[in-house]
């Protein structure tokens, strides 16, 4: 055996893994989330009853935090910030997106049903399924010229539909009191503008003094607002991760859209498995025994891309 | 390389191809099965959640028509309806019986509420009041649950009426569930003599 052929059966074994990984996952991963989204009864806020509960409302803020990609305060995002820039390849110069920055940012928020009553949801650990936008900011630059750059965002913004699937349990009240009042002074941090008002001696720093009393206030804040808003006991309970085996879904499509994107992507991710691992399989037989002749012509063709891709 | 017939590669390939083929369908046999168990469960939780404010309303009723009998001399048709409803209640065999009964209570319960408007004394009673109040959350707590188990039970009658899960859920016996809906004649608000 040369090298390309080492190579060659090399990546028809590795695609005959990927095959059996994208198989299992359709099957263990993908199915039982068609079947927690489908067979989980939408609850009303109002009646939220503990466990794995599914909801649908608006988005309400709690606090926000300004998104990287348009600027508008959202509640959650994740984006990725590419320039255009020109490549070197076999074939000549090509121009390509390349990743620069990357990032996510997360906060609690509430949803609001249509009867107006709100649940927060903490969306720390969820599954996103959010379509990706792409914003191109003005850098002087025409759209599509090499240096141009453009965000990729998937975020949630106050007042998006939202569908969420996941636990509702009791809030830990010393735990989230101290999450409370880290988010507060993160957001604190994040501002400069505020930050500066913390200087009371205008020496240009805040020491540690000034800080702790910042903490101090934050906290007595925080305190204050969890005793109001314990009257009302859904202000006792959160959405958020099972703590079982079980989903933790968030997205700003319909249910309806969430089912079916996840039923094609089981089914194709299915389908492409069984496909890789029926061709591959043939293939590594076809090396090894010379049958079937359709598996000989496989891995002919794959070692032909191998030793294209070597020149 | 050892020798093997052309035949024997072709039974290794498909025998690999076949058993994932087999294992997919069986997954999905699985998946439609505890779906079934899943919905099932869901109609049987959300209507213990029901049940228990149902209880709860059917012991406050006892004490209502207790207090109501005092002043309501001339109302003993509207009583009498509320006590038979009550009894029909406690009685019923299955869920389906039990739904409607308690769909026809909370229409009679707001006729009974409605004639104790023309009684200044029963209006007046500490007792009434409160008993009113609390059957009155009672019913808001049950709206809210009645549109969850709905909810539950339009999800699980879907399914054991589709295709594939009719195919397993018919030979295990699965049945509909009866939604909980007020009767329309129930629906409608007292007319009062006055």
């Amino acid at each position: 055996m040369n090298g390309d052929e080492v190579f060659a059966l090399a990546v028809i074994f590795l695609l005959l893994l990927a095959g059996l990984w994208l198989f299992f996952r359709s099957i263990l991963r993908i199915l039982p989330r068609i079947i927690w989204v489908a067979g989980t009864p939408t609850s009303p806020i109002r009646s939220l009853a503990i466990g794995l509960v599914e909801v649908t409302g608006k988005v309400k803020q709690k606090e926000t935090i300004p998104s990287p990609a348009t600027g508008l305060e959202c509640c959650l995002t994740k984006y990725k910030l590419q320039e255009l820039r020109v490549t070197q390849t076999r074939n000549g110069r090509t121009t390509s997106w390349h990743t620069t920055d990357s990032g996510f940012y997360s906060l609690p928020f509430y949803l609001q049903d249509k009867e107006g009553a709100q649940i927060l949801i903490d969306p720390n650990d969820a599954e996103l399924y959010l379509p990706c936008e792409t914003y191109y900011p003005n850098t002087g630059l025409p759209t599509g010229a090499v240096g141009s750059i453009r965000y990729l965002e998937e975020a949630i913004y106050p007042n998006a539909l939202l569908y969420a699937l996941g636990e509702a349990k009791k809030k830990s009240r010393f735990a989230d009191l101290n999450d409370e009042v880290n988010t507060e002074l993160a957001i604190l941090r994040g501002n400069p503008e505020k930050m500066a008002t913390l200087d009371e001696n205008k020496d240009g720093q805040i020491d540690t003094v000034e800080w702790e009393k910042t903490v101090r206030s934050a906290e007595s804040r925080v305190a204050e607002e969890t005793i109001a808003a314990a009257q009302n006991p859904l202000d006792t309970i959160v959405i958020a991760k099972p703590s079982a085996k079980r989903p933790f879904i968030i997205s700003t499509r319909s249910e309806k859209e969430v089912l079916s994107r996840l039923r094609w992507k089981g089914y194709s991710t299915m389908i492409l498995g069984l496909a890789l691992v029926f061709f591959n399989l043939a293939g590594i037989l076809g090396f090894f025994f010379n049958q079937p002749s359709f598996g000989k012509n496989y891995y002919k063709m794959v070692k032909l891309m191998v030793e294209n891709i070597g020149r | 390389m050892a020798k093997i017939s052309p035949h024997e590669v072709g039974i290794w390939l498909w025998a690999v191809t076949g058993g994932l083929i087999l294992i997919a369908l069986i997954s999905s046999i699985i998946s439609i099965y505890n779906m079934l168990i899943m919905l099932k469960y869901n109609v049987s939780k959300a209507w213990s959640n029901i049940d228990v404010l149902l209880k709860q309303r059917l012991d406050e009723l006892e004490k209502l028509v207790d207090v109501c009998k005092t002043y309501m001399k001339y109302e003993q048709e509207t009583l009498q309806k509320v006590i038979s409803l009550r009894s029909l209640i406690s009685n019923a065999g299955g869920v389906g019986e039990r739904l409607q009964a308690e769909g026809a209570l909370a229409g009679a319960l707001k006729t009974l509420f409605a004639v104790a408007e023309n009684y200044p004394d029963l209006k007046a009673d500490n007792n009434f009041a409160q008993l009113r109040q609390r059957i009155s959350y009672l019913e808001n707590e049950i709206a809210d649950r009645r549109e969850f188990y709905n909810e539950s039970v339009n999800l699980y009658n879907i399914k054991i009426a589709q295709i594939p899960a009719v195919l397993l859920a018919r030979p295990l016996g699965y049945q509909p569930s009866p939604l909980f809906e007020i009767p329309e004649a129930e629906r409608e608000n007292p007319k009062l003599a006055f």
